[in-house]
């Protein structure tokens, strides 16, 4: 009896309720609406903690869940793919506990929460598959090996070319830049606007622009209707006698050395195969200052060091040579100098004229 | 925590102070205010925490002193002698740390100190002076000392604007909706704002000043000026945001200062706490500007050398605070007829000198500061290596940030904003801009390089 009374009664309350709940609603909206969507989006991203944002951090006092959810966001998981992910688990859970009706089910359930779980193998994908690449140590031999038939072919293209010919470098005038172009990062970006090269030569670069987005992103230009296409694209319109390339900074914080050096081989016989007459110049990778080395984890010398001795493995000093502007700005300890830079990883303005004569100096003349 | 925009602060402190203080009994409110304010401080400076408490401790000590000598015994000496003894200890505090930074290179100055020493000063001669009638208790002097909206970045709030007992504050789900509205407002326009066009000056430092061009150069003045103006107005709104959703007033400290006709107005419009504790506390004191030409303009010289200091130890700051009081006694003596007349005239005046004033603000080497000033007036000279199409790089990187900007320092916007908040479209609109904001600086501190990419 009593129980029934108290369902009527709060049956009667009801519309007191609603009324209450217009009232907040009317008097503050902006405070509920951030309340409600708040503990919306920590759901989010506590459901995604255990799916898609497993390998995000969390931390109980300055990262929230709800960060979790931006975070996705901000890498291209939306709240939705997470109730896609999630749901399957929710059902399973829900069939688990529903056992005893039925066995088929409650399987079917479990199944597909294993997939669930695969899926949050594959986002945490990119680590796994390094840690993979590594433990094959015959990783560089590998890309060793493929830039080796590429040379041969283009020998044999270049029907009399005598495989045991090597050029030095020599210096070269300006004019060696009129068949040139730039590929790089946002080094390269200030090389092109502060190294009065722009005349000359073309400049493929982007800031953050690294060796496994060079080819799919926008950064060159038509020259006929001026839009923005991709280096692949540029490249395959038009021939150059040099193709320069810095590129590696900013991969530093992802993949091992072996799995750049998959990317950054792979690059340069692409290159190659679009540019078979050109001179390819891979460019290593300019340092940062001793403070910078020092402070930062990632982006230091030692990373930067490792790097360009792999990519200088790549010049064959017939078509392939490595040139590592370093020699020019970086100090007696081989950080790049105090005075030459704000930021202490890019050059000031002024001092890309340093760049400039290096390469000058560092032309290969065939023939 | 101690930065409003922090993560642990807008989904850690800030909702568990504000629960923790409105389910507490309107009594123990008071309490409450304080403890919060402790740990928040405590959290961000361990141990000046301790220097904070110490200094609220001795100017409660000597405040009673003044307040014995002037309500009980009404020995008018000895109340200003002990108001010489307050004022010793706090400037003489001030000073300390500041000269310290100066002289020994590292900074070392607390947080807040500036903004809580000077309320001090305030309450001092508040109370000497009997504006404040009767010596509020310690636990509200320790409250209006250490409140933590105000504790960082001030505004430098006086004792007498606001309610220091608990039972004289005003709560309602009004005053709090109210209240987030500001500090929404103030979020966005600090994050979405002045953090973006942080990033334009940033980048203008690193292709080296003597490299840049002129255009650009005025850019860079123009870009630092809103983002200095959306960072400090930004934080002040959500400071005095957080004020009302505590159920105390609104304590305004910018108005709209870019919309201004005179350089001395901007200096009204322009961080008004502090404008005003130099014009009550030094200028008037000193006899303000009823004493004839030659002491006006001493009293504006102490006023802005006092200024320059307050903002920072070294050279540059001073060298601000005295382009300013150049320009402020020209506009006195000379030019304010003609902008009372020609309102035009005054307001292109204010937005080309200001950024001009800024630039020695933001500089702090005097060597590249003379570069950067020789870019924006190159008749001295040119420049190395200077791309003369960076300008149009830059407006193009910046546009939306800096087209946004210029449209919110139209005072008529806000207000707008301000008028009609209730509506349902700009309620909507209020919540985007916060989660946009919060989206802004998870993917900023998940990014620390955002600044900087290669």
């Amino acid at each position: 009896m009593d129980k029934g009374k108290g369902i009527l009664e709060r049956i009667r309350e009801c519309p007191v309720f609603i009324k209450k709940c217009l009232f907040f609603i009317k008097k503050c909206p902006v405070f509920l609406l951030l309340v409600v969507s708040g503990l919306l989006f920590t759901a989010v991203g506590i459901a995604g903690r255990f799916s898609l944002y497993g390998g995000y951090e969390w931390n109980p006092w300055n990262r929230p869940f709800l960060a979790l959810m931006m975070e996705g966001l901000d890498q291209g998981v939306t709240p939705l793919d997470v109730c896609g992910a999630v749901w399957p688990v929710w059902n399973g859970t829900d069939a688990a506990a529903a056992t005893a009706r039925g066995e088929g089910q409650s399987l079917d359930g479990f199944a597909e929460a294993e997939t669930v779980s695969e899926e949050r193998l594959d986002t945490a994908g990119e680590t796994v598959e390094d840690t993979e690449t590594a433990s094959a140590a015959d990783g560089a031999v590998q890309g060793a090996e493929a830039v080796n038939p590429e040379d041969a072919i283009v020998a044999g293209q270049a029907a009399e070319a005598d495989e045991t010919v090597t050029y030095d470098f020599q210096a070269v005038t300006e004019d060696y830049f009129n068949d040139a172009v730039f590929i790089g990062d946002s080094r390269t970006v200030g090389l092109f606007e502060y190294g009065g090269l722009e005349e000359r030569a073309d400049f493929f670069a982007k800031i953050s622009l690294t060796i496994y987005d060079v080819f799919t992103a926008p950064v060159a230009e038509d020259e006929e209707t001026g839009e923005k296409i991709t280096v692949e694209d540029a490249l395959e319109k038009k021939q150059y006698g040099k193709v320069y390339l810095m590129l590696g900074i900013n991969e530093l914080g992802t993949g091992n050395t072996e799995y750049f050096m998959d990317h950054y081989t792979a690059a340069v016989e692409k290159i190659r195969q679009l540019q078979p007459d050109a001179v390819i110049f891979v460019q290593g990778i300019m340092r940062v200052t001793g403070e910078k080395d020092e402070s930062d984890p990632i982006f230091n010398n030692t990373n930067i060091n490792e790097k360009n001795e792999a990519i200088a493995t790549l010049a064959d000093n017939r078509n392939i040579f490595y040139i590592d502007v370093n020699e020019v700005v970086c100090d007696e300890n081989g950080n790049l100098v105090h005075e030459y830079t704000i930021d202490e990883i890019h050059l000031k303005a002024k001092y890309y004229e340093i760049w400039k004569q290096f390469l000058l100096e560092h032309g290969i003349v065939k023939g | 925590m101690t930065a409003f925009t922090e993560l642990e602060f807008l989904f850690r402190f800030f909702p568990a102070f504000l629960a923790v203080y409105y389910i507490t009994p309107v009594k123990y409110r008071n309490t409450a205010l304080l403890v919060g304010s402790i740990i928040f401080y405590a959290v961000g400076e361990p141990y000046f925490v301790l220097l904070l408490l110490a200094a609220v401790w001795l100017n409660y000590a000597v405040a009673s002193k003044i307040n014995y000598y002037r309500n009980e015994h009404r020995v008018k000496e000895k109340c200003v002698l002990w108001l010489g003894v307050a004022m010793a200890l706090d400037v003489g505090l001030l000073t300390a740390f500041k000269l310290s930074g100066a002289f020994f290179g590292t900074s070392v100055l607390p947080l807040g100190l500036s903004f809580y020493v000077f309320k001090m000063i305030s309450f001092q001669a508040d109370v000497c002076r009997g504006e404040i009638k009767e010596l509020p208790t310690f636990k509200r002097t320790a409250v209006y000392f250490t409140m933590f909206p105000q504790l960082v970045s001030g505004p430098i709030m006086r004792y007498n604007e606001g309610s220091f007992s608990s039972e004289g504050r005003e709560y309602s789900w009004e005053k709090l909706e109210e209240g987030l509205w500001y500090f929404v407002m103030g979020l966005g326009t600090k994050v979405l704002l002045a953090d973006r066009l942080a990033i334009l000056w940033k980048d203008i430092s690193v292709i080296g000043y003597e490299s840049i061009s002129t255009p650009l150069a005025w850019l860079g003045a123009a870009g630092f000026s809103m983002e200095l103006y959306f960072d400090f107005w930004g934080y002040s709104l959500m400071a005095s945001g957080i004020c009302v959703m505590l159920g105390m007033p609104f304590i305004e400290n910018f108005d709209h200062p870019y919309a201004s006709k005179s350089i001395g107005e901007f200096w009204r419009r322009w961080h008004m706490t502090l404008g005003k504790f130099f014009r009550d506390y030094v200028y008037i004191p000193l006899g303000g500007s009823r004493e004839g030409d030659s002491r006006t303009v001493r009293n504006l010289l102490a006023v802005w050398l006092l200024t320059g200091f307050w903002h920072g130890g070294s050279l540059n700051f001073i060298l601000w605070g005295m382009v300013l009081f150049v320009l402020i006694v020209v506009e006195k003596l000379w030019l304010s007829g003609v902008f009372r007349k020609v309102p035009f005239l005054g307001r292109c005046y204010v937005l080309l000198l200001i950024p001009v004033t800024w630039v020695f603000f933001a500089i702090t080497d005097l060597e590249q500061l003379s570069i950067y000033l020789g870019r924006m007036f190159p008749f001295f000279g040119e420049g190395i290596a200077v791309n003369t199409n960076d300008v149009v790089k830059y407006l193009h990187m910046y546009r939306v940030y800096l087209a946004a900007g210029v449209v919110w320092c139209v005072p008529a916007v806000y207000r707008f904003f301000e008028k009609h908040r209730k509506n349902p479209v700009a309620v909507v609109l209020t919540v985007l801009v916060f989660w946009l904001s919060v989206y802004c600086v998870v993917s900023m501190g998940n990014n620390p390089f955002a600044y900087l990419k290669f």
